[in-house]
């Protein structure tokens, strides 16, 4: 209810508001037309008032026409030919009309037309006075009575022009001068405009009714006279009106405007969705509307003039809200909706499909601009084709800032890749929206960040692992303390039986056992954690594996074994932290002589590579190994009982501590032949 | 002794009677503290001649208390502690303790170390003062150039002819690290032959005759694929 309310009353302040602006545009059109002709308008306006048609303006200048016109043709009918019949063929342009204008042949103007004879005229030459008359009954006008119902004649003597009125004589020319905007007689005979030679021989006289009758079928000027008065004062007053109407309308429109604004702006909303070529269209028309009719004479034109006010109207609305229109055109429209499609088709489509429509695109492109171009360019004689090259490089351009972008996406990606390899904590790659390898820098960075998370929980993982080891190693070893001190305690004590020596001896083993286990514990975690401290320096392997191996002289002379070693007298110098690296060869040394066969051959070689010196250690196993089994993890030993002496870390120590330096451990396993490899780098 | 009791400072009380009964044994006077505290009021009251002291302990830490110590007596400290690493052992040198034992030590070992620790406090600075000429002193070592006498803690140690070549040559240059073929041709006046087992059978001999703990030596030292020295304290 409210809202039909509303919308009826935004619908007649929409009416009112255009008749009202309508109106008083033409109100104020006329007022302006009536200030640039205001002599002309003011003697319009006299007329109004005059009782007698013979007083007004228009009176006086249909007479003065009437006699110039008359005068014209006579004049012209005379210089063509003497006689009374002339070949309308022969005569000069100028004077066409004006002998029309006393041709009986011809209806549709000139004083014959007059059927009511309102206007009597007699012309001539001063021998023949009435050679042209529209007077039937052939009287002499010129002098003597005017016939029943004429109160009016005006006589042209060649020279000048005399007026009798009623009997009276009327001054024609009062003080001489002919002004143009005072209502004068527009005559010959004034000083400032004096008769035409030619004219001096012709003689006029125009006799007119004293109240003008209707012609019965023709047109008389003199009775259209008297009636136009009435009915431009009829129409003034109607205008008046309405004039008033519209500005009560506009104080309706006034009041709703707030309807009318929401009416304005769903207008717009409406006019939003059109392209702007319609628009255009619909402006060109509307203005064609306004001006193209202008011909058909000022009602029609208000008329016309209101009907296109709607369309002004809307134009003005669209401008008001619709900032930018312009952009929604249909060739924007068509780029837009292909692009987007394009882009849409792109995502899916794999990068390298991807680029090389593209590129097939562009040819396209270029091909067709080039070709319809060249045609239109032949048919305009040239004068399309630089549009055509501008399109052409714009094409490229567009191509060439692709590729561009590309390039610098491309290089961004391949340093991201660079940096995420080398481990750096890089920032993740960002490229815009549009651009091709946005997806393939999200998987990249997602791969970064996946690498780093896992790093880093492996690095958190690993130094919380070795600090647990720590704090439980030193945990232990306090207690290990008490054992170790109280055992050298018992170990002293005199008088003890021998079995309980014996007992004694084991739990002194047992704990010193427990200690390096701890210790090789400590440093197996510190080393894998990479928390080691090292300090690395040049140093000579053979010479090194001679020191081990003298070191461990003793063990290897009490063993049943024989050591065949095979290390060159000239140094192999490599870079490696040497108290580590003993570790390593000793922990081998004592792997070889704990689970070697007895009686079997350790052979230690050192061999230079290229680029790398390589140690190997090969013994034969006692028990049978288990080649699925990597030797080298923690805790894994060749005999799964555990009941032989040791950590069970030599190797994973050997390991470790091989690879914190910078070498490569393995170890081999064919059969029962054991085969431990460290390899380093030369320097 | 008259120069004072051995101070023992642990939170471990097994520990701490276990060293006091290796000590004793040994004919050394012992007082027992269980905190860094207990330890500073026993060294202001006491006479205190050494002191045995843990790092990792309730109220004060062994750390703090030798710095406290420090500022107010002079006494051999031994630090004794849990931590193995070589950082810990520098931190515990650095503060002021004179020797650092890891747990878990052997008894022998620790009371050798206080053994010592107290003959370097009571009678190095005469043998300084003495034959300053031709001494090299070096840590608990001392060699006289002239004698070819080597003396550990102020002890004479007895060295054969070989040995004696081989610590002249290393004493002579402390800190100078010798190649194997270098210390035989040196020493033996021959050509290196099966140098590296030689060398080090006698550096294994020297090692037991002038270290604490042979298997851990602290001035005959191997430098892993280079030599030998004499490592300088």
């Amino acid at each position: 209810m409210d809202t039909k309310l509303k919308k009826s009353k935004a619908i007649v302040s929409l009416v009112s508001f255009f008749l009202s602006i309508g109106i008083l545009i033409a109100t104020a059109i006329f007022g302006i037309s009536f200030l640039v002709n205001y002599d002309y308008a003011m003697q319009y306006i006299d007329d109004l008032y005059q009782e007698d048609y013979q007083e007004t303006n228009a009176f006086r200048s249909e007479l003065s026409r009437t006699l110039n016109y008359i005068l014209r043709s006579m004049n012209a009918y005379s210089s063509t030919s003497t006689g009374a019949v002339w070949e309308g063929d022969d005569l000069a342009s100028p004077y066409e009309d004006y002998i029309y204008y006393l041709s009986e042949d011809n209806n549709s103007f000139g004083l014959d037309n007059d059927t009511a004879r309102n206007l009597l005229y007699q012309a001539g030459t001063s021998s023949d006075t009435d050679m042209y008359t529209n007077d039937t009954e052939h009287r002499n006008l010129y002098r003597g009575a005017l016939p029943d119902g004429y109160n009016f004649r005006l006589i042209f003597d060649g020279k000048t022009v005399s007026i009798e009125k009623d009997g009276k004589t009327i001054d024609v020319y009062g003080d001489g001068f002919y002004r143009s905007n005072a209502g004068m007689w527009n005559v010959p005979g004034y000083e400032n405009m004096a008769s035409n030679s030619a004219y001096e021989d012709l003689r006029v006289c125009l006799v007119a009714r004293k109240v003008p009758v209707e012609p019965v079928n023709g047109y008389s000027a003199l009775y259209d006279i008297t009636q136009r008065g009435a009915e431009t004062l009829l129409f003034l007053r109607i205008w008046g009106c309405i004039v008033i109407l519209s500005v009560i309308l506009l104080v309706f429109a006034f009041l709703w405007r707030k309807e009318r604004r929401e009416l304005s702006r769903r207008i717009a909303a409406r006019t939003a969705k059109m392209y702007f070529e319609w628009k255009f269209v619909f402006v060109i028309l509307v203005i064609i509307l306004t001006t193209g009719f202008t011909s058909s004479g000022i009602p029609s034109n208000v008329i016309f003039f209101l009907l296109s006010l709607p369309g002004y109207y809307v134009i003005a609305v669209d401008l008001r809200y619709n900032r930018g229109s312009w952009r929604h055109n249909v060739i924007n429209t068509m780029l837009h909706r292909h692009a987007k499609h394009r882009s849409e088709l792109e995502q899916k489509l794999p990068l390298e499909r991807r680029l090389l429509e593209r590129w097939d695109d562009f040819m396209k492109c270029e091909a067709v601009t080039f070709g319809i171009g060249l045609f239109l360019s032949i048919i305009t004689v040239g004068l399309l084709a630089p549009i055509t090259i501008a399109l052409m490089v714009y094409f490229a351009y567009r191509y060439g800032k692709q590729h561009r972008q590309l390039a610098q996406d491309l290089g961004r990606l391949t340093t991201q890749i660079t940096a995420v390899q080398q481990g750096g904590n890089t920032a993740p790659l960002l490229l815009p929206q549009d651009s091709d390898l946005r997806e393939a820098a999200h998987s990249l960075n997602d791969i970064e960040q996946g690498i780093s998370t896992a790093v880093e929980e492996r690095v958190k993982s690993e130094r919380m692992k070795v600090e647990l080891i720590t704090n439980v190693s030193h945990d232990i070893k306090t207690p290990l303390t008490s054992i170790i001190s109280y055992v050298d305690l018992l170990e002293q004590e005199d008088g003890l039986p021998d079995h309980v020596k014996d007992y004694i001896k084991i739990l002194d083993e047992k704990s010193l056992r427990l200690k390096n286990m701890i210790q090789d514990i400590f440093d197996v975690s510190k080393a894998a954690s990479g928390n080691m401290d090292l300090q690395m320096e040049p140093l000579d392997l053979g010479k090194l594996v001679r020191q081990t191996l003298a070191d461990m002289d003793e063990a290897i002379v009490s063993s049943q074994l024989l050591f065949r070693v095979d290390i060159p007298e000239q140094p192999v110098t490599i870079t490696a932290d040497g108290r580590r690296l003993y570790r390593v060869f000793q922990n081998l040394v004592t792997n070889a002589l704990r689970y070697s066969l007895e009686g079997t051959r350790v052979f230690v070689t050192l061999t230079e590579e290229t680029g790398a010196a390589c140690v190997t250690l090969k013994n034969i196993s006692r028990y049978e190994l288990d080649p699925t089994v990597d030797i080298t993890e923690r805790f894994v030993r060749g005999d799964s009982a555990r009941s032989t002496v040791g950590s069970g870390l030599g190797l994973s120590i050997a390991k470790s501590f091989t690879e914190a330096c910078g070498g490569e451990f393995s170890v081999q396993i064919d059969a029962d032949l054991f085969t431990a490899r460290v390899q380093f780098p030369l320097s | 002794m008259n120069e004072g009791s051995i101070l023992v400072v642990d939170d471990d009380h097994e520990i701490v009677r276990s060293i006091a009964i290796h000590l004793e044994r040994e004919g050394y006077s012992v007082l027992c503290a269980y905190n860094g505290l207990e330890a500073l009021d026993t060294v202001m009251s006491q006479q205190v001649g050494l002191i045995i002291i843990d790092v990792m302990m309730p109220k004060m830490d062994g750390l703090s208390a030798i710095m406290k110590i420090r500022e107010k007596r002079n006494l051999p400290i031994i630090v004794l502690s849990a931590k193995s690493e070589d950082t810990d052992k520098i931190l515990g040198l650095s503060m002021g303790a004179d020797d650092y034992v890891t747990k878990p030590f052997n008894p022998m070992e620790l009371v050798a170390r206080v053994r010592s620790q107290l003959r370097r406090y009571t009678s190095l600075g005469d043998i300084h003062a003495q034959q300053g000429n031709h001494m090299i002193v070096n840590g608990r070592l001392s060699y006289n150039t002239e004698e070819h006498s080597l003396a550990a803690d102020g002890e004479p140690v007895k060295l054969t002819a070989t040995e004696t070549k081989i610590i002249d040559l290393l004493m002579r240059n402390i800190g100078r690290i010798f190649p194997a073929e270098e210390i035989y041709r040196r020493v033996w006046n021959e050509p290196a032959f099966s140098a590296e087992n030689t060398v080090m059978v006698h550096i294994r001999r020297i090692r037991e005759k002038i270290e604490l703990n042979p298997k851990e030596p602290e001035y005959l030292k191997v430098v892993w694929g280079i030599g030998y020295k004499i490592e300088k304290k």
